[in-house]
C-alpha cells in the first residue's frame, strides 16, 4: 500500500526548485517555487505570487507558504520539466507492483 | 438478502454477501449512480474492492436523458452511491452508501 | 504473466493502464472536464496529463433566481496533475 503512493511522491520530489502552480479547491492559485513534498504530497512553496491578489489580498504579504496536500486540485508545471516517457514506465511498474 | 434459505437459481444474485451479488453481476447491464445524481448505464466489466467500475457501452444519464456515450469508461469508487442491474428484469439494488460508511470509518473516504 | 488478450480486464484500473499515452477525457467534480494525454496515474486516481484541456460548465443565477443558458470557461495547461479525490470518470477520448 505505501508503494502505491510512491509513484506521486517521487514525481514531485523530480520537480523540487522548478516553479509550479498549485490550485486549490477553494479557487486560490499560488505561484512559486517548490521547496519540498512529502509522500501525502504536501507541498512547500517559496517565493509565492497568487493569481488573483486582488481576490486574495490577504496572500500579498506571504513569501512561502506550505499546502496541505488533501486542498489541492490541479499543480500546473512546464512540460519542459517532464519526462514522459519515464513517468509512464514508472506508472507500468508501479501498477505491476500493485498486483502482487 | 437472505442467505440462510435455499434460493432457486434464477434468484442467484440474492445470494450470499454483497460481494458475492458483485461477483455474479460482472458481465450484466448494470447501472451505477453516482452521488450527484447522474447515472452511468453500461456493461459492467470489471469492479475492485474500492468499488472502483469498468464499464463498456456506456451511456451517461443527467436529468432522464442521455448526455454522453463511451465505449468505455472507469468510474472511481468513491462517488458510487449504488450498482443495480438492469438486465433479465431483475430490479435489484445493491446499496454502496453502508461501505461508504465503512470506508469513511477507515479513513479512506 | 501476460494477460489472456488486451481486451480482458481483470480490474477497473486496468482501463486506465490500456490509456497511458493516450488521450483520456476526465470528468471531475465541479462540472469539470479535462481532456489530455495521460502519462500517470496512481491508486488514488492522481494523473499527470499533457497538452491538458480543462472546461469548466458554469450556470449563471440571475438575481431573481433564474438559471441563464450553460457557459463553457477553457482553460489550456501544458503539463497538469489532477489530484484523485476529486475524479468522478476516465473514458479514452472519443
Amino acid at each position: 500500500m505505501l508503494l502505491a503512493q510512491q509513484l506521486m511522491f517521487s514525481f514531485f520530489k523530480t520537480l523540487t526548485d522548478q516553479v509550479i502552480t498549485v490550485e486549490l479547491k477553494n479557487d486560490l492559485s499560488i505561484t512559486g517555487t517548490l521547496k519540498s513534498v512529502d509522500q501525502f504530497l504536501n507541498i512547500r512553496l517559496d517565493g509565492i505570487s497568487v493569481e488573483d491578489p486582488e481576490r486574495h489580498p490577504h496572500m500579498l504579504a506571504v513569501k512561502n507558504c506550505f499546502i496541505r496536500g488533501s486542498v489541492v486540485r490541479y499543480v500546473r508545471m512546464q512540460a519542459r520539466n517532464v519526462d514522459t516517457t519515464l513517468l509512464e514506465d514508472a506508472t507500468r511498474r508501479e501498477a505491476k507492483e500493485g498486483k502482487k | 438478502m437472505d442467505s440462510a434459505s435455499p434460493e432457486p437459481q434464477a434468484n442467484a444474485p440474492l445470494a450470499g454477501s454483497p460481494s458475492d451479488f458483485l461477483k455474479n453481476i460482472v458481465g450484466k447491464k448494470v447501472k451505477v449512480r453516482i452521488g450527484s445524481g447522474v447515472d452511468y448505464h453500461g456493461q459492467l466489466t470489471c469492479l475492485d474492492g474500492y468499488m472502483n467500475v469498468a464499464l463498456e457501452d456506456a451511456e451517461e444519464w443527467a436529468n432522464g436523458r442521455v448526455t454522453a456515450r463511451y465505449g468505455d469508461c472507469f468510474v472511481r469508487g468513491n462517488n458510487g452511491e449504488y450498482v443495480c442491474v438492469l438486465e433479465q428484469g431483475l430490479r435489484l439494488a445493491f446499496s454502496l452508501s453502508q461501505s461508504v460508511i465503512r470506508s469513511r470509518r477507515l479513513g479512506w473516504g | 504473466m501476460d494477460q489472456l488478450a488486451n481486451s480482458t480486464l481483470a480490474e477497473p484500473l486496468d482501463l486506465v493502464k490500456l490509456a497511458l499515452g493516450e488521450r483520456v477525457f476526465i470528468k471531475l467534480r465541479g462540472e469539470r472536464t479535462v481532456t489530455g494525454i495521460l502519462h500517470a496515474y496512481d491508486a488514488h486516481m492522481n494523473l499527470v496529463m499533457s497538452q491538458a484541456e480543462e472546461s469548466i460548465h458554469i450556470v449563471d443565477v440571475t438575481d431573481d433566481g433564474q438559471a441563464l443558458p450553460p457557459r463553457v470557461e477553457k482553460r489550456e495547461v501544458e503539463m497538469l496533475f489532477v489530484r484523485g479525490d476529486g475524479v468522478i470518470m476516465i473514458a479514452p477520448a472519443p
